[in-house]
């Protein structure tokens, strides 16, 4: 496949309302920032000029929640509509939303749920990104999330779907370490089985953080500090795939930003390492 | 635009997770409760080889949902602590809502909820001070004014032409 022209972005964060005072004295701890979309959408004043202060200073990458690009029935068209204007306004190089659906018969639910590894999957997201291709000019990118249950009807396993999917429309890979992690823990998978078929000049960005074990079960809480583990796929995943840019997503139980910072360096370090980007912040 | 039999799958789907009682039924006799969906035997009960964890997921949908409500109406939770989740528990079954800002109605209607479902007093006055911050959202007032007993201020909002809406407090 060809790989899409994005410019190589570094480290960023997820930004957080939470450690937004301290990250404007502190600007310099990231490369590029990745906002989620819905805090921008129908927002105040206060939050739309806080995007512009985002913008003027950082490539902003807007993240998508309720796009449903899963969904059988068709995009979420008013959410689109929407998202359209807030990417023409931060002008990023690429957007990014979830390899899931979240809504159907009119009814969302509120979070992502998974696809079934199938070829009618595959026939709904080739549709479904075509259209959202179509009106945003913008590439779209696409990020693996966890699941607590698989849907019935698989017909591959996920990395092999994510090839296809690759294949048969040229999308971009938001690729979640942690999801990845979480998967495998729970599902009990090898996770660079996973990665195997997957082509990597199609992984543009990675997501890292933390979660929280319930029981057996480890959840995708975003709301502890990255662990051991999730650095060391990061390190096997930036030494074979190109990947443009890694971005820390805490949304729960936030630290202070220096605390952040510190998993931001580790990163950078990682990628740095393997020549995916400078030492330095740029 | 629907795609045959993933179309059906994600509305059943939906239909089990958002609504409490709906799970139970199914598990009681998935083929026909999913043949009213259009998936054909074999496909709902796949399904109901899941549905323990889809109770989970179920659960975990609402617990998302406490967690903003929580967020968005700090001083209400922490003083009704575990009454703020049972409560939210009982209102939130019924409520489905749509669009980037359900979180906020998501709060604005438990507000409406707990002003029904408390006695007076410092709760209710917590509950109250809150809301009057989700009113601009809400009103269409181009003002608002309210005594905010438990925060010891008189609250207003205000939108113009050019502007959303300010609040500002006065102690009293």
């Amino acid at each position: 496949m060809r790989q899409l022209a994005i410019p190589v972005l570094g480290v960023g964060i997820g930004f957080r309302s939470a450690f937004a005072r301290e990250f404007r004295a502190h600007p310099e701890v990231a490369d590029f920032v990745e906002v989620t979309a819905d805090h921008y959408l129908d927002c105040s004043e206060a939050k739309w000029a806080e995007l512009k202060w985002l913008a003027s200073r950082f490539t902003v990458i807007p993240h998508g929640l309720e796009l449903s690009i899963g969904s059988a029935e068709g995009v979420n068209r008013p959410y689109l509509e929407k998202l359209v204007g807030l990417v023409a306004a931060v002008q990023p190089p690429y957007f990014s939303e979830h390899l899931s659906f979240c809504r159907a018969g009119g009814v969302s639910l509120g979070h992502f749920a998974p696809l079934p590894f199938n070829e009618e999957a595959l026939a709904v997201l080739e549709r479904n990104i075509g259209q959202v291709q179509a009106v945003t000019q913008v590439p779209l990118v696409l990020e693996n999330v966890t699941y607590s249950f698989q849907m019935p009807g698989a017909e591959m396993n996920e990395g092999e779907f994510i090839a296809r999917l690759v294949e048969r429309t040229g999308v971009g890979i938001l690729l979640d370490v942690t999801n990845l992690y979480t998967n495998s823990v729970n599902f009990k998978f090898d996770p660079l089985e996973f990665l195997a078929p997957i082509p990597p000049e199609s992984v543009v960005q990675l997501h890292f953080t933390g979660g929280e074990w319930s029981g057996d079960t480890l959840i995708d809480s975003h709301s502890a500090p990255t662990p051991e583990p999730v650095f060391e796929l990061m390190d096997q995943v930036l030494q074979s795939f190109p990947v443009k840019g890694v971005i820390l997503e805490r949304d729960d139980k936030i630290p202070p930003l220096a605390e952040l910072a510190a998993e931001l360096s580790r990163a950078r370090a990682i990628g740095a390492r393997h020549g995916r980007w400078p030492e330095a912040v740029s | 635009m629907d795609s045959g039999t993933l179309a059906a799958q994600q509305k059943l789907l939906v239909h089990l997770a958002t609504q409490p009682s709906a799970l139970a039924e199914f598990c009681q006799d998935p083929v026909s409760f999913g043949a009213e969906f259009g998936l054909e035997p074999a496909q709902s009960l796949a399904i109901a080889q899941i549905a323990p964890a889809l109770a989970s997921y179920s659960h975990s949908l609402v617990n998302k949902r406490l967690r903003v409500a929580k967020k968005i109406l700090p001083q209400s939770s922490r003083f009704l602590g575990a009454e703020f989740d049972s409560k939210f528990r009982e209102f939130a079954p019924g409520v489905h809502l749509e669009g980037t800002n359900r979180h906020r109605d998501d709060a604005w209607l438990f507000t409406e909820f707990l002003l029904d479902h408390l006695p007076k007093g410092t709760a209710r006055q917590l509950v109250r001070s809150e809301r009057f911050g989700l009113e601009p959202y809400y009103s269409r007032r181009s003002f608002g004014v309210a005594i905010l007993g438990a925060s010891h201020t008189v609250g207003f909002w205000w939108r113009g032409r050019s502007v959303k809406f300010r609040f500002f407090r006065l102690p009293f």
